[in-house]
């Protein structure tokens, strides 16, 4: 088999090149993301360590396997015959005993860090509750009396504001299916489970403005990278930054089919807001946005074929149009047409700590991305709380 | 395809015995030979490989291109969406990808088509124990077939909600009663229960073979076949009919009442106060944990069902293909015993963060660590074996070979999940589906692979083209790799499975050319799938005729005629010593010392079989080139 001793070689060659190279080249991205929160520090350690164990385990046994192919024949077998043994209980003994003790000393080292991730929460009162559901986060925060379920509580969809540096508590829940909360550059997940209110902790080590400005390259790199397709939800956020009026906006730059479409979306991410949640619509710019787009949609009949002519469509978006299931799937736009209906008005997105559902929970498990934003101070919170506040006072 | 006028080392010369005619349906469809039987699943098994593998070509279109038409058949299947695979029908590929692969090809694979064949055939009985619960196995398996293709055609097609089917995606229709739209989970309708069904159906199918399996290894060994002398296949597949008769009640029983929760109005899974499509519903107050308690109670030990077995062909194969006994027969046989032990206390590894208490995923987390353990005592065995012996190399040996190389990855890779903190960072991340795939596509299908090269000659009396045997299996084991590799590279970047398109997360935008190559290399393995089905097939027909023991192997399969008739042995056979005596001292000129050869007849099975060497063997295809010369 000597031949194929180069074959399998190649194995743990190339491993350790993707390896290598997903160590030592952190930019390509195929590694652990950057951390920024102190568990996330001991389970990544948890991991280099075990990724080093393995390796060594990897490597050895691999190259064994290639060499006991490579000599093929073995010494012993000189005369045409395997060498003739049933093994050996030494050897049995060594490579129990050794893996065993080495699998103990892994179990071992990680009940700290279990317990710190699972265990010691900090004894404070929940920051926010996070409430997830098909197909969005509900992020809920007490509000000025500081009591949830009563009507001064501030509500943001897929915006989890916290203070930079504090060992923070949500309470996870959802009111529909299972889904799970990961915040990935803080290394931490858990279910949302249906009948269950579950405490979940961190802190963040990192601002989103440091993190912001640290990335600002790769947001444009990314942006362009995205395949000719990106989400309305990013869109509206662009808007909402670059506080231009919407109503405006969408008057000198909406193409009717766009607006068509751009309200198809917002209708149904209206209609599944349900009225308890009404009041819920956080920021001003938005519930306009919301009451604009359901004018339009009054006057324009989305049925109508005529609507998607003459436009450029992408498969993805036409089949959005032509789903039965209407405009849910109209959060993808094709880019060129973006470009089209905004013109000069879309800029690059900022990076932001992301938020996503890592347990299936439906057709639309793809697109319930929220994000974290890490704010420098316990008074910057409270000043955007209060804002937020403002905000859904006057809508009322 | 008979055997009769071919001189054989197993001196055995009569013309098998027909105990009476048997029509053509009774012999090939409703069979109650095992062997039969055991080709049945072996080609509904192929042919459901070819549908889960184009369903997970599907899946792997969508990560290249998401939302972009699919060539030539996007169109056709997707006409009103532009081409474009929508995202509940990439739900339903995974879906349905997994669980076609897991209940319709690996574990009939491993428990039906293997098990049926070699047990009797190994331990030296004509049949199984129970024939007609038997036959009764494979055709409960059509239901199975049936509901699975059904599912596709009903309204809101096949299931959408991972293998897994956790509740209460799984549970609830979710369809708008009054517009019949807006549904969360199109595939939760008919789709769902009819997975259900199909799941039920395969466990009655897997049942009543466990059964028969456990009686047969127990009751119809040869004489002189003791425990101890059993081929490490029959060993496996023993334990695994074990597993599975205590595992495989659990699952049948939750999905009843899953099945009861989505049909007759029970609430086992279904939670309080659940806003299901905007309106609330009070459930009992029951969890949906539950379901995930159970489900896993059957399922994990259900991997070692989809491994051990392949675990024992493999051994088979190394030692064969090494000339030499298998390395610490009993430490194989006491680790495979452990791993199904111990793989009843670590299906908590897979609710680390499922919201069950944390003190309780401590241990879960420390069996886990530990079922590493005898995982790596069978690989030192294995490398063991391959040590100072006179290698050949076979088709099988290399897909076995190929095995080893694939399952370490898999192995060790489990090591990081078992890592409570760390899988709380990559559980449902790309890291566990590359994890599966190293050691389900890694490891059960190579094996699969290897014990169908392996038994080919026997099942049907013609040798395999080694040549393109070979070809097959460097392809698929590149392109495996290739599909599968950098999967641990996109969990480690965070990228959570089941998104149907994850290149929306600012944090992943960037893995989108990676997820193109590995989707080219799943096509490569896909294509590359075609050599092994033409082999087989032209093989079939027209592959040279195979002796009755064309690898100069040990145990009782290579006494009967290639293939065997109905009852297998032309007369009982006697065991007289372990399956893995290759090499033994007792014979000089030949290198290996088959079970059934009685100690007073070894001077005569040896004359024979250095005289019937050349006869019998034209051109042996483990020699394909002058450079492996071997064999006295
Ligand atoms: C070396 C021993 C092994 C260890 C320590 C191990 C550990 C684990 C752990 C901890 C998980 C759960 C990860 C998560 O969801 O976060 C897992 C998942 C899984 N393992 Fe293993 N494993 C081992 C061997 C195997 C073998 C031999 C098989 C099958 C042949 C297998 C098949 C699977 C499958 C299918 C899943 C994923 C199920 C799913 O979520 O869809 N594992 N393994
Ligand atoms: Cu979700
Ligand atoms: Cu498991």
């Amino acid at each position: 088999m000597s031949k194929w001793a180069y074959f399998f070689l190649a194995v743990p060659i190339l491993v350790v090149a993707i390896f290598g190279a997903s160590l030592l080249f952190p930019s390509l991205g195929w590694g652990l993301p950057e951390n920024v929160s102190t568990i996330g520090k001991s389970i990544d350690f948890l991991y280099y360590a075990i990724l080093a164990i393995t390796g060594v385990v990897f490597v050895g046994t691999q190259l064994a396997l290639c060499w006991l192919l490579f000599i093929e024949k073995g010494q012993a077998s000189k005369d045409g015959r395997g060498k003739y043994t049933h093994g050996n209980h030494r050897a049995e003994v060594i490579w129990t005993v050794v893996p065993a003790f080495v699998l103990g000393i892994i179990a071992f080292a990680q009940m700290p860090a279990w317990y710190q991730a699972r265990f010691n929460g900090p004894r404070v009162d929940p920051i926010a509750r996070v409430v997830a559901r098909q197909f969005e986060w509900r992020i809920v925060y007490p509000g000025p009396d500081g009591q949830y379920d009563t009507s001064d509580d501030i509500h943001v969809p897929n915006e989890l504001h916290v203070p930079v540096n504090r060992r923070v508590r949500i309470e996870l829940r959802t009111m529909d299916v299972l889904h799970s909360f990961f915040l990935p550059h803080l290394r931490v997940k858990h279910d949302a489970v249906p009948g269950l209110s579950v405490p979940v902790w961190f802190d963040a080590t990192k601002t989103t403005r440091e993190y912001q400005n640290e990335n600002a390259e790769l947001s444009n790199a990314d942006f362009r990278a995205v395949d000719g397709t990106t989400r309305l939800g990013r869109i509206c956020v662009a808007i909402d930054e670059a506080k231009t009026p919407l109503t405006s906006f969408l008057k000198d730059h909406l193409s009717a089919e766009t607006r068509a479409m751009l309200a198809s979306y917002l209708v149904t991410w209206n209609a599944t807001l349900g009225a308890e949640f009404e009041p819920a619509v956080p920021s001003g710019l938005r519930s306009a946005m919301i009451g604009e787009l359901n004018g339009i949609l009054a006057t324009e009949d989305l049925s109508d074929p005529k609507l998607t002519e003459g436009i450029n469509l992408t498969a993805s978006t036409t089949s959005h149009l032509a789903s039965p299931l209407g405009g849910r799937k109209s959060t993808l736009l094709n880019r060129e047409i973006l470009q089209d209906a905004f013109p000069g008005e879309i800029k690059p997105l900022e990076r932001h700590f992301d938020l996503a559902c890592a347990e299936l929970c439906g057709w639309g498990h793809y697109k319930m991305k929220g994000r974290l934003i890490v704010h420098e101070t316990q008074e910057e919170l409270d000043a955007w709380l209060a804002e937020r506040h403002a905000e859904q006072e006057a809508s009322r | 395809m008979s055997v009769a006028g071919s001189i054989d080392a197993s001196g055995a010369h009569d013309d098998h015995h027909h105990a009476h005619e048997l029509s053509f349906i009774q012999k090939y469809v409703f069979s109650t030979d095992h062997k039969i039987i055991g080709i049945q699943f072996m080609f509904s098994g192929l042919f459901w490989l070819m549908i889960g593998g184009l369903l997970a070509l599907g899946v792997r279109w969508q990560l290249a291109y998401p939302f972009q038409t699919m060539p030539i058949v996007g169109p056709l299947l997707f006409g009103t969406e532009g081409g474009a695979i929508s995202p509940e029908f990439y739900n339903m590929l995974f879906t349905m990808h997994a669980s076609v692969m897991i209940f319709l090809v690996i574990i009939p694979f491993m428990v039906g088509a293997f098990a049926n064949y070699l047990i009797p055939l190994q331990i030296g009985a004509d049949d199984m124990a129970f024939p007609k619960l038997n036959m009764l196995s494979y055709w409960f398996m059509w239901p199975a077939f049936f509901c699975f293709a059904l599912s596709f055609f009903v309204e809101g097609g096949a299931a959408q909600a991972g293998w897994t089917s956790y509740p209460p995606l799984s549970s609830l229709t979710w369809i708008d009663p009054v517009t019949k739209a807006g549904s969360s989970a199109p595939g939760a309708g008919p789709g769902q229960t009819l997975w259900l069904l199909g799941v039920t159906f395969a466990g009655v199918s897997s049942m009543m073979g466990s059964v028969n399996y456990m009686t047969t290894v127990i009751n119809m060994r040869a004489p002189g076949m003791t425990m101890f002398r059993l081929p490490l296949s029959v060993w496996a597949i023993l334990i695994t009919a074990t597993l599975q008769a205590f595992a495989l009640p659990v699952l049948t029983a939750a999905g009843f009442l899953l099945l009861f929760d989505r049909t007759i109005g029970t609430q086992f899974f279904i939670p309080e106060n659940l806003w299901v499509n905007g309106t609330l519903i009070t459930g009992s107050g029951a969890s949906p944990l539950l379901w995930q308690h159970l489900f896993w109670f059957y399922s994990h030990p259900a991997v070692y069902i989809m491994i051990l077995p392949g675990m024992g062909i493999v051994s088979e194969i190394i030692a064969c293909f090494a000339r030499k006994p298998i390395f610490g027969y009993r430490p194989m046989v006491y680790s495979i015993a452990g791993i199904a032990g111990l793989g009843f206390v670590v299906w908590g590894h897979h609710m680390f963060i499922s919201g069950m208490n944390p003190a309780l995923g401590l241990t879960f987390m420390v069996t886990t660590i530990f079922i590493a353990l005898p995982s790596a005592i069978k690989v030192f065995n294995w490398l063991g074996t391959l040590w100072g012996g006179n290698l050949h190399v076979s088709t099988p040996m290399l897909h076995a070979v190929g095995f080893v190389s694939l399952f370490i990855i898999g192995g060790l890779s489990g090591i990081f999940m078992a890592a409570t903190p760390v899988d709380i960072y990559i559980h449902d991340t790309y890291f566990i589906v590359a994890h599966f795939h190293y050691v389900l596509a890694g490891g059960s299908l190579f094996s699969i692979f290897a014990g169908i090269t392996y038994w080919f000659p026997k099942m049907f009396g013609r040798m395999l083209n080694d040549f393109w045997g070979k070809v097959h299996f460097a392809a698929s084991f590149i392109f495996m790799n290739g599909t599968f590799f950098t999967m641990h590279q996109l969990g480690a970047a965070g990228m959570p499975r089941r998104l149907a398109n994850p290149y929306d997360y600012d944090y992943l935008a960037h893995l989108l050319p990676m997820n193109q190559f590995m989707t080219w290399s799943a096509i490569g393995m896909g294509l590359a799938q075609f050599i092994f089905l033409a082999n087989i097939f032209y093989s079939l027909f027209y592959g040279p005729k195979a002796s009755r023991n064309p690898w100069h192997a040990n145990s009782l399969e290579w006494l009967a005629p290639s293939p065997p008739g109905h009852g297998n042995f032309e007369s009982v056979p006697v065991v007289y010593r372990g399956p893995h005596e290759y090499s033994s001292p007792l014979v000089k000129d030949i290198d290996y010392l088959p079970q059934w050869v009685a100690p007073a007849d070894i001077a005569a099975f040896e004359a024979q079989a250095k005289l019937d060497q050349p006869a019998t063997e034209p051109a042996p295809p483990e020699q394909p080139s002058g450079n492996d010369e071997h064999q006295a």
